[in-house]
């Protein structure tokens, strides 16, 4: 179980750093006071998303990018999805899409 | 006639491409309320003033760049058309994301034309289209249309040849002085950022937001997707649906169909029929003394009993119920609600919409694996979904033969379907990536698509499987005349007795599964077993080789998910794995219970 969990974790690690530059705009958003990852808000807090992965193609063609206002609407346990919405979708993103989310909090 | 261009519908997943194509061609294919209901592209003929165009209805894809087969297919076919007239179906409610492949779309010089779809929800949930401005500003014509109700559709068709390329260059000049100025440089080519500050230009001169309040399907879609409230929501619903296909089933099948079959039917055959001992007597109308319409075997009695009696009123509350599930848009939620536990064998949430479809038909379940990411997951769900879960056919006659004992089969079968996966996700080598899935909101199923879909199933049921259930009849009828029936209860006499503790006599039934499950748990019933016989025997068919028509799909979807030799060569590999180990879990279990 806890083997599998790891290999997901290691796979999105190795993909951000793998292309070797990194996001550019994701260095930026220096973390702690309102900046913080999805995966650390709380249901129900809101933000405005300040970087997305750059590997993160299909996020943003869904409409989750840069600049877009998103709520936590649940978060499931046991490693589950973070259902988030986004203008007037609702996705459901996989825990790692959450850590590579950085978001400004209200 | 002259190579006329095909017209293409395109654009992102459950905006209502089908719905569309239905409505512009007259035709009849499956609409429902989740992202992937299409994965092959179905091609029909549209009726204009001078002729007929070839009209396509593609998968949707999220861009132009596919992350899953279904989206290859969709981005083949646009690269394959030669200059096709490309109607971008955009989802009004959320036009940005759908403005977004509209200029990619654009980009590649393709001829387009808009249509924005949704436009009554759009005006509900206070999203104001301009759409003079947004067709001017785009430079190709912009149609607002309702696709479930026919709305614009006459609208749409009479723009097909207005239809247009236009450059993203384009766009910016004509973008209104004052929006967004450091939109100077061209945004041609693969910049996404750039291509989304457009959108947004295009957006501020298009488009106004109203506030609205939330609407109750809004209250209900969040309570379902969370997990204190949308768990014991989701037990509720799956209870309900097995409640209501059980007690449907179950009423016509024991209600109509057993009394009309062994008191009219039945007896009557059985004295006109010419010939009795013969051996035609013995493949239409079987044996000649059987009381009951399961028992006496023939093509004529138990196959039509099967087919119609059995199985029709059992598929057709089962699919009644999933395209209720289907159109709701609840089907998502239950993805999201189960991903934690998909993931623990190497899938996501999304698995459930093969898993659910098949409970209607393996056939369509294996087709639905199209929309998952990587060989890997693919190849687990397909031979997942054709070893553990049993058809509705095959659960109708269940119901009918052992109904007390059915539900626990389901959940015995379930829990293998867990337990083989956890174990097929350590030994197959490849990745699961995490994916991002749409939700939709919440809709009220419309009665005319539901039932549109009902006769459409119930047609396919008729053509395609109720041929099956009478030729396979008859094939098990000639084995047993020409002796191999025999022959075979005597060479695996031994291991169906020694390993799971079931007579020899279930070779029939063996043989029949190979052609119609439902057709293997009918033929149980004739031979006089203890319950618990009954039940072990009842798994083993249903884990027991997939049925031909699922076998071939399997063969045909092998080619796409990573070799034919590897995908039917791993799906045997797990059946018989999974008949001898979970079936032999099951006598151990009756053993030390002391049933078996």
């Amino acid at each position: 179980m806890d083997e599998t969990r790891a290999t997901h974790a290691g796979e999105s690690a190795g993909e951000s750093s793998a292309d070797g530059q990194g996001c550019p705009k994701r260095r930026q958003c220096q973390r702690g006071r309102a900046c913080k990852r999805l995966v650390d808000l709380e249901c129900g807090e809101t933000g405005r998303i300040e970087c997305v992965d750059c590997e993160r193609r299909t996020l943003e063609s869904m409409g989750v990018r840069p600049g877009k206002r998103i709520e936590v609407c649940t978060k499931h346990p046991f490693d589950g999805p973070v259902v988030v919405s986004v203008g007037r979708s609702t996705v459901s993103l996989s825990r790692s899409h959450a850590r590579q989310l950085d978001v400004v909090t209200d | 006639m002259a190579q006329s261009p095909t017209v293409l519908l395109m654009g992102h997943p459950n905006v209502g491409k089908s719905a569309l194509f239905n409505r512009l061609a007259g035709a009849s294919i499956s609409e429902s309320n989740y992202a992937g209901t299409t994965v092959e592209y179905t091609e029909s003929q549209l009726a204009l003033d001078d002729g007929t165009v070839p009209v396509v209805d593609v998968p949707g894809t999220f861009s132009l760049e596919p992350t899953d087969r279904a989206e290859a297919v969709a981005v083949e076919f646009l690269e394959d058309a030669s200059d096709p007239i490309v109607v971008c179906v955009v989802d009004a409610t959320r036009i940005e994301r759908g403005l977004n492949l509209v200029l990619e779309l654009l980009d590649r010089g393709h001829r387009a034309v808009v249509a924005l779809n949704m436009w009554d929800e759009a005006r509900q949930q206070g999203v104001d289209v301009d759409v003079e401005a947004l067709s001017d500003l785009l430079g190709v014509p912009v149609v607002p249309t309702v696709a479930t109700e026919g709305v614009g559709v006459d609208d749409l068709r009479s723009t097909l040849d207005r239809a247009r390329p236009s450059s993203l260059s384009g766009i910016i000049d004509r973008l209104p002085p004052g929006v967004d100025g450091d939109l100077e440089g061209s945004v041609e080519g693969d910049d996404p950022a750039a291509r989304w500050e457009l959108v947004d230009a295009v957006v501020e001169s298009a488009v106004t937001y109203r506030e609205t309040a939330p609407s109750l399907a809004d209250h209900l879609g969040r309570l379902t997707v969370a997990p204190k409230t949308g768990l014991p929501f989701a037990v509720a619903v799956l209870y309900g649906m097995w409640a209501f296909f059980t007690a449907v089933a179950g009423f016509f099948t024991d209600g109509y169909f057993v009394p009309l079959f062994d008191d009219h039917w039945l007896p009557w055959i059985q004295s006109v029929f010419p010939g009795e001992g013969g051996w035609l007597y013995f493949l239409l109308v079987g044996d000649p003394a059987a009381t009951n319409s399961f028992e006496a075997f023939g093509v004529l009695t138990s196959g039509l009993f099967v087919a119609v009696g059995v199985v029709l009123p059992a598929i057709l509350a089962l699919y009644l119920v999933l395209a209720l599930l289907e159109d709701s848009g609840y089907m998502a939620r239950l993805a999201v609600l189960l991903d934690a536990a998909f993931h623990r064998i190497g899938l996501h949430g999304y698995a459930i919409v093969p898993m659910v479809l098949s409970f209607g038909c393996n056939v369509p379940g294996v087709a639905a694996t199209r929309t998952l990411e990587t060989d890997k997951q693919r190849f687990l769900t397909m031979t997942l979904l054709s070893v553990f879960i049993p058809c509705g056919a095959q659960l109708g006659v269940m119901l009918s033969l052992i109904p007390q004992y059915t539900g626990y089969i389901l959940l015995y079968l379930l829990a293998g379907f867990f337990v083989f996966g956890a174990i097929i996700n350590r030994l197959v080598p490849g990745s699961s990536p995490e994916v991002a899935v749409d939700i939709p909101p919440l809709r009220r199923p419309r009665p005319s698509n539901v039932s549109t879909k009902l006769s459409l199933r119930i047609r396919g049921f008729m053509t395609s499987a109720v041929p099956f259930v009478l030729a396979g009849v008859g094939v098990v009828n000639l084995l047993y005349l020409g002796g191999v029936v025999d022959w075979l209860a005597t060479v695996l006499g031994p291991v169906l007795s020694g390993w799971f503790g079931v007579p020899s006599e279930t070779v029939p039934a063996l043989i029949a599964g190979f052609m119609r499950k439902d057709l293997a748990i009918a033929q149980l019933s004739a031979i006089p077993m203890t319950p618990f016989q009954t039940v072990m025997s009842v798994v083993m068919v249903s884990i027991y080789f997939p049925c031909v028509a699922t076998f071939a799909m399997l063969i045909k979807e092998g080619r796409t998910g990573g070799g034919v030799l590897r995908v039917v060569g791993g799906a045997l590999a797990t059946l018989v794995a999974a008949l001898f180990l979970w079936g032999g879990l099951l006598r151990l279990g009756g053993t030390l219970l002391g049933v078996a």
